[in-house]
Parts: C-alpha cells; structure tokens; sequence
C-alpha cells in the first residue's frame, strides 16, 4: 500500500494526534467540589434551564491587564519569586511551603485605587487553558491566596517556560 | 471498525464511560453527569476540536470559573443547546422512531431486570390498553409526564406521522405508556430502569445519537458561524450549509495555490453557483461578499490551520493501514509502552482514561524503569511529548 502524502498525513495528524484528550476527568471528589458551589436547581427545574442559569450566575470575563514579565530566581528549585507586571502595577509574590504555594498580589502607588476589592486572576494560555488562579484584593489593594501545589499550580507559578497572564475577573 | 468522526468517538467513549458509572446506582444523577462532560468539553482537545471558536476573539475571553477550575463557555452551549437538543423526526423515518427512542429501548433492554429486556417502540394509531405492572408504573409516570410537558410543541413532520400513523407507545410485554412525539437525551436519562447492565464499548445509538444531535452545530463550526446565532435559525438549510461547507474547502484550496483573497472568494461563489443561478441563496456575489465577511469568522481562519473536517477524502481504514505500516516500519521509534500507546490512543482511538487502566499498558509500564517510577501526571506528560515527537517523524516520513 503507497503512503499517505504529506498533506493527508498532517491531516491524519490533526485528526488522530490533536484530538488526543492528555488531561484526565476530575475525580469525583473534585467533581463534588464543583457541585457544592452550584447554585440549587428548584423543583421541576429543567436540566437545561438549571444549567443556563448556573452559567449566568458564575460566568465572568477575564480581561488580562497585562503579562507577568519579571522573574526571580525562576528555576526548578525555586522557594519564592517575586514577579512584576510590564506596567509595574502589580508585584506578584510567591512562596512555597509544605506543599503549598502561597500568592500574594499587592497593587503598587497609583495602581492601588484601580485594583481595591477587584478580584484578580492569573492564568496562562501555556498549557493551563483550564485554571485560573483567583486572589481578591482588600482595601489596600493586596490579597493573599494559597494553592495546593498539584502539577498545574507549580507550572503556572514557578515554570520559567510559562508566561503567566494576570487580570481582573469581573 | 469503521470509525465516525474521531472527536465525537473519543467524546462518546468518555461520556459511556461516565453513564457507566450511574448505570450502576438506583438513581441516576443527571446534574453530577452533566457537570462531568461540560468538564471534559472544557479540555483543551475538545476545545480545539469539536468546539466552535471564535479566533477574533481570543484576547478577552468570558469563562465560568467554579472551584479554582475554567469551564469553557462554548462547553456549557455545546451542553444545553447542542447535547440536550430535543431531537425532531427526519421525513425519511415515516413511522420509525428518532435515535433517541431507539436509544431509550436499547438501555432499558439492557436493564439488571430482565422484564425490560422485550422492551419496543412503535407508533399505534389506537389508544393502547394501559395494562401497568408494579415494575413499570414508576418509569410510566415519567413518560407519561414529559409527553405532558411537551404538549403538542412538535415538528410538523412529527405532527403529520402521528396523524397517519398514532403516536409513539413503549410496550413492556402487556404494559404500554406513550412516549413523547421528540425526546432528549436528559429525557433518555430520566427514565433508566436502574440499575442498568455497563456498556463496555459505546453503544452504536449513543454514537449515532451524538452524531446526529452534532451535525448542524459541526456544519456551522466548519463554515466559521457562530452557533450561537446559528443554531436554531432556519436561514441556511443543512443543505445549504453542506454547501458552504464546500465553499470553504475550495476557498482554502485556492488560498493554498496562491490566489489572492478576494479572487478567490468570487472564483469558489462563481464555480459552486448551480440551482436557478444561486449559491446558498445568493446570486450575486456583492451580496455573498457581504454576508461572508459579516456573519462567518473566516477573517480570522485559515491561516496554517488545517481542518479536520477536511479528512473526508481520506478513508478510516487508510488511515489505519498508514499509521500501522508506519509503526511496523519504524521499530527503533517506539519501545514497547510507546508502541501500545500508538496503537490504543492514535489507531483505535481509545480515551485516555480507559487507557490507564488497561491491563497490559500497566504490565508494559511496569516492566520499564524509566516510567515505572513517573506519578501519573508525569508519565502522561512524558508519552505525550513522545508521541509528539513521533508525530513529528510521521509528518516528515511522508517524504522519505
């Protein structure tokens, strides 16, 4: 039998490789995670309609401010980092201890006005189309939040391959 | 095997896959499920592949965050508009039923309770005697109870068989209860005689279900409509859109041979102009032109993207052939795990979670110390880049 061509193989490769789904579903204790902080559906409430109303209620947008741009001390062994946005709004401050990855975002000078009480996300479309990491901010424009340091979390923070994008989730 | 399309294959094993584990209980739950596939619609292969996307918008994304995890819009719609579409009678059937009553007998047939098992549907133009055993009274009660939902909210085509032909009746034996004129599969799961025996592989009704309930959503996704506009106009005919479709391919193709955008778009419009001198109603091309730029995303396709949909001239089983010939030909590429993997993810088009717990990928992955020692996590992450690297040496091989 003659081989495909190039063109047909780079179709094959499309729909045979490309299509390969590499992230296996959530466990069901994660799932239930999920399910806790769902709205309930009423009574006689279509499936449907539960879910429309579930996705009106917890849809946000992501608008990204800007991308992380500065790293310090980013390498495999790395404890703690300290990351700066490109405008110098926000310094990103990360440190790692027993397991966990504690975040903190301070809003910087003028910024802190624009970022007090926002809900701030990071993310990266590097891999990780699928988490966001949520910190809100007080008053004073600084919020801390802690990760369990699971796969994703440790290559969003510390991956010196990952161009982490940070933005306010409204 | 002669395989559908190969994302909905994959789509499908997953969501039998989780059936599966609530076919088993006394009570099926449907939010939990539905929960679960709007998560696996949400990774990233879904999202590339069967999903609709928008490539102008990229920089400012909506998404649903619920416990620090995304869920991708379009996999919420693809849920809710797509997947739990009530499905309306073709012409073609007459008096045969649509896939989802099909489905429907075929789980109740695989019922633990074997009084299930000579479950049939059929349309009866008489009222049938409404004989009711103690076993088929609770699951008659919601039939019952979604044909009261429905109320007469049909297709006309529907509307038409039943007239010639009665309505659609469930008979169990002696037992009989009406069924819904249009079903959905949120219906299908309502019903489930529980427990149900597990499908090892996708039922050919899933699959054909899912296929169905996705061709208008995969037509308007590969002619760059958004189907959240798109869906439930009746504007373009699936004939029409089969037409576009066309039209695209031939588009890309002139791209591809160097023709400039613009005279490419009226040469394809031109060549594919038949019926009445119009193509998809249009029969001028200023007109087309204006349509194609303000309703389809093309603008921003077709760049080095390929299109899977595209493969149709390629067949299933010369796909196979190639990459089996290419995995016998090139044995100092793959070590025993590597070629498994090849054969089960890339050849067969198994899912990645049954894959692991296959017998004999664990027997290989054992047996070799480099992954042996790998948590989960990373050993996917290693085959993964494995087999893209292989990916890459199948490409070039071509030319060799």
């Amino acid at each position: 039998m003659n081989k495909l061509n190039r063109r047909q193989r780079q179709l094959v490769v499309s729909r045979r490789f490309d299509s390969i789904d590499w992230q296996l579903p959530l466990t069901p204790e994660a799932l239930e995670e999920v399910y806790a902080q769902l709205p309930k559906r009423y009574a006689d409430e279509e499936m449907a309609a539960w879910l429309r109303r579930v996705r009106q209620n917890l849809s946000q947008r992501f608008t990204p401010t800007t991308t992380i741009i500065r790293r310090a001390a980013a390498s495999g062994a790395v404890t703690s980092a300290v990351l700066y946005t490109q405008d110098e709004a926000l310094r990103v401050a990360i440190d790692v201890q027993s397991g966990q990855i504690i975040v903190t975002v301070t809003a910087l000078g003028l910024a802190i006005d624009r970022y007090a009480h926002r809900r701030i996300g990071i993310t990266s479309r590097q891999g990780l189309e699928d988490y966001i990491a949520v910190i809100d901010l007080n008053d004073e424009g600084e919020g801390t939040a802690i990760f369990e340091a699971d796969d994703v979390v440790r290559q969003l923070f510390l991956d010196p391959g990952i161009s982490p994008l940070i933005g306010t989730v409204d | 095997m002669n395989k559908p399309s190969t994302i909905i294959y994959r789509f499908c094993q997953q969501v039998n896959a989780i059936f599966n584990t609530q076919f088993v209980s006394s009570m099926f739950d449907d939010e939990r499920t539905w929960l679960a596939l709007i998560e696996i619609l949400s990774h990233p292969s879904y999202v590339e592949h069967l999903l609709f996307r928008n490539y102008g918008d990229s920089n400012n994304y909506e998404f649903i965050c619920i416990a620090g995890k995304r869920y991708h819009p379009e996999a919420w719609t693809y849920v809710t508009e797509v997947l739990m579409r009530k499905l309306t009678l073709a012409n073609k059937l007459e008096d045969k039923p649509t896939s989802t009553h099909d489905l429907l007998v075929f789980y109740f047939r695989s019922s633990l309770d074997q009084r299930w098992h000579v479950s049939t549907v059929k349309r009866a133009l008489h009222a049938q005697t409404a004989q009711r055993d103690v076993f088929f009274q609770p699951i008659a009660t919601i039939l019952q109870e979604q044909c009261r939902k429905l109320g007469n909210q049909y297709g006309e085509i529907s509307k038409r068989r039943r007239l010639q032909f009665g309505a659609f009746w469930l008979v169990t034996g002696e037992n009989r209860v009406e069924l819904a004129e249009e079903m959905a599969l949120p219906d299908v799961l309502q019903a489930l005689p529980l427990p149900l025996a597990a499908q090892p592989v996708v039922p050919q009704g899933l699959l054909r279900l899912i296929e169905t309930l996705n061709e208008r959503y995969g037509l308007l996704r590969s002619c760059g409509l958004p189907p959240q506009h798109w869906l439930n106009r009746n504007d373009l005919s699936m004939a029409q859109l089969k037409q576009l479709k066309t039209f695209q391919q031939m588009f890309r193709q002139q791209l591809e041979s160097g023709v400039e955008r613009d005279t490419a778009l009226r040469v394809c419009f031109e060549n594919l102009k038949v019926d009445e001198n119009t193509f998809i109603g249009f029969s001028r091309f200023e007109d087309f032109y204006r349509f194609y730029y303000a309703e389809t995303t093309v603008g921003f396709q077709y760049s080095d993207q390929l299109d899977p949909d595209a493969l149709d001239d390629i067949g299933e089983q010369q796909t196979d052939d190639d990459l089996r010939n290419f995995l016998t030909d090139n044995p100092q590429l793959f070590n025993p795990l590597t070629a498994y993997v090849f054969e089960r993810l890339v050849i067969d088009g198994i899912v990645l979670s049954r894959l692991i717990k296959d017998t004999c990928f664990n027997e290989r992955k054992t047996l070799l110390p480099e992954y042996a020692a790998l948590s989960e996590g990373k050993l996917l992450k290693t085959l993964q880049q494995q087999l893209n690297e292989i990916r890459e040496i199948y490409i070039a091989d071509a030319d060799l």
